[in-house]
């Protein structure tokens, strides 16, 4: 109990004898935690256990597997590759958009934020459907389809439906670490005679960095967890758009089972690593 | 001063814009077309060591649970024609939907026949060839604990029975058909059902996975499990099997090469493939009763 003795909560329930409340305010968060840790524990359990014919790990045997390995490996390649451009084409839509939100009294505000929300909103096979629509069958999407940038069943498909969603996570996360920067610092530079642009770039931008990085961070996460709107749009052909979510469903849906468990430790091992990453750089709390 | 706080914005909007345009790019480059990200991939060894393809490529939308005969299939194809298929894996519902929606692709493999009458409905296809049969059997979890050796086993007490929701795959449309056929009340069942799947690959999972102990399952679908469970088999006719059917689409740009496809998928190198993946091909032999037979 150290931990928690040390922790804000218990130091703002006053330093009495309090166990009774620290205990019922803790379990809840023991309990969830032990939950989480207990699925994860059992996967990779059930993943190692012996094959009843062979004898060997199901582990070893995936591993041993060339073709599968060759499999995973493109698909966490092309996770990685692909995620990256989707969080840093959303970060960089969404310095400007969540400053205008954050700073500007922009018309029709209230709506805009909510049109921003509704890619979150909406179930993701369905926004998977409506990007498939667009693309194919409006006008502007296949002028887009034609002349900018062929999307449908590609690998920049993978980009656009990533993208599509993850945008709105990286409009939250940025618009929030700018809210948190005082606007009168800004008044003070400009009343000094720096430039709107010059005082967004030397006092906003760098007082919300980290809050921005954090951002980039989950939108990152977010887009290399995205599956039925990759589906949809790039299609799930193995060896061109199989990010691993869609390697995880192909398994899933040949009778591989341990092949996806396999899949969804991996992911749950990166989604780890980028939290710590995110905490680190001060994103706790930062996003709604 | 409000309106000089625009600059920033739209100096922004400009750099997503010229990113978007730098990507446009991508398929300038030469062999870039549709791989701006990382090269495609060989899918098997056999294709790796083929000659160039011949310059056409069909687009395959199949059943994700039919991938792995495809899959082999598509590389022999490629290496005797030269002709190239890519291969969309997804629940036949999401490609009924794609079809409908990209109306692009040659042609269409769903996992169970019932989507293909839909596609059919719709007019979307020029031709279509029945490939091989699904016939239902009774999955169990291995060493059968429950001792189940009929369908009216599946209504003892205590017995977990996993089900295909009726309205979303033929595998559950087939299940009250043949309780139907069988004279078994469905509400009889139902006091034993746990849970509706969406697909016949779910359903092998749950028993798999402790989830459910018995279900009603395709046979070629339930040979993939065999690790961990076992089947059993009982009398089946035409009207209690579902024909995989595969069907050339109407948007298809090369309906000559997708036709010489399907006949390749139903020629005697296709139907050994097949075979192999423990598919029946007549029903007169179904995959069940197991021959002892196994790759």
């Amino acid at each position: 109990m150290g931990a928690l003795d040390s922790s804000p909560v218990t130091d703002a329930l006053g330093g009495r004898s309090d166990r009774p409340l620290r205990w019922g305010i803790s379990l809840p968060l023991v309990a969830y935690v032990a939950l989480i840790v207990c699925v994860l524990t059992a996967n990779v359990v059930w993943l190692a256990r012996p094959h009843p014919d062979t004898g060997q790990s199901y582990l070893a045997s995936l591993y041993a597997n060339d073709a599968l390995r060759g499999e995973i490996g493109y698909a966490l390649k092309l996770s990685m590759v692909s995620s990256l451009i989707s969080a840093i084409i959303a970060t960089l839509l969404a310095i400007p958009s969540a400053y205008a939100l954050s700073r500007l009294r922009v018309p029709f505000r209230a709506l805009i934020d909510t049109i921003v929300d509704l890619p979150l909103v909406i179930p993701p096979l369905i926004a998977g459907i409506a990007l498939l629509l667009f693309f194919r069958q409006s006008g502007m999407g296949q002028w887009i389809e034609n002349h900018l940038l062929p999307v449908v069943y590609t690998q920049q498909g993978i980009v656009v439906a990533q993208f599509f969603i993850a945008s709105a996570f990286a409009i939250r996360a940025v618009k929030a670490a700018f809210d948190q920067v005082n606007p009168r610092f800004e008044a003070v530079a400009r009343s000094l005679g720096a430039s709107g642009l010059h005082a967004f770039v030397t006092i906003s931008l760098p007082l919300a960095k980290s809050g921005v990085i954090a951002g980039f961070i989950m939108t990152w996460a977010r887009a290399i967890g995205e599956f039925a709107p990759i589906m949809m749009v790039a299609g799930s052909t193995p060896g061109k758009t199989n990010v691993l979510p869609i390697s995880a469903f192909l398994n899933m849906s040949a009778g591989n089972v341990e092949a996806a468990i396999a899949i969804v430790v991996l992911m749950v091992a990166i989604a780890a690593g980028t939290l710590v990453l995110f905490k680190q750089l001060g994103g706790q709390g930062y996003i709604w | 001063m409000p309106n000089r706080a625009w600059i920033v914005p739209t100096l922004f909007a400009c750099g997503v814009l010229g990113i978007l345009l730098v990507g446009g790019c991508c398929r300038l480059l030469p062999g870039a077309d549709q791989t701006c990200l990382l090269p495609t991939a060989p899918q098997s060894a056999t294709e790796a060591q083929s000659a160039p393809a011949a310059g056409q490529s069909l687009f395959l939308y199949c059943g994700a649970g039919i991938r792995k005969p495809v899959e082999e299939i598509n590389a022999l194809f490629e290496q005797q024609t030269g002709v190239r298929v890519e291969p969309t894996f997804t629940g036949s519902g999401c490609a009924l939907a794609q079809i409908e929606m990209a109306q692009k692709g040659d042609l269409f493999m769903p996992g169970e026949d019932w989507f293909m009458e839909q596609a059919v409905e719709r007019g979307r296809i020029l031709e279509r060839r029945t490939v091989a049969y699904f016939v239902p059997v009774i999955m169990v979890q291995r060493g059968n604990p429950h001792g189940i050796q009929e369908l009216d086993d599946l209504l003892k007490p205590g017995v977990r029975v996993g089900v295909g929701e009726p309205k979303a795959c033929a595998i559950g449309h087939f299940t009250v058909k043949l309780m139907e056929l069988e004279k078994i009340p469905w509400d009889e069942l139902g006091r034993n059902v746990v849970a509706h799947f969406a697909t016949a690959p779910e359903l092998g999972n749950a028993v798999k996975l402790k989830a459910v102990d018995a279900c009603i399952q395709w046979d070629s679908i339930a040979a993939l499990y065999l690790d961990d469970a076992e089947v059993v088999p009982f009398a089946v006719d035409e009207e209690t099997s579902s024909a995989i059917t595969l069907g050339v689409l109407k948007t298809s740009k090369q309906p000559e090469s997708a036709r010489s496809y399907l006949q390749f998928m139903e020629g005697p190198e296709g139907q050994r493939i097949f075979r192999k993946h423990h598919f029946t091909l007549d029903l007169e032999d179904p995959t069940f009763p197991w021959d002892g037979e196994r790759d």
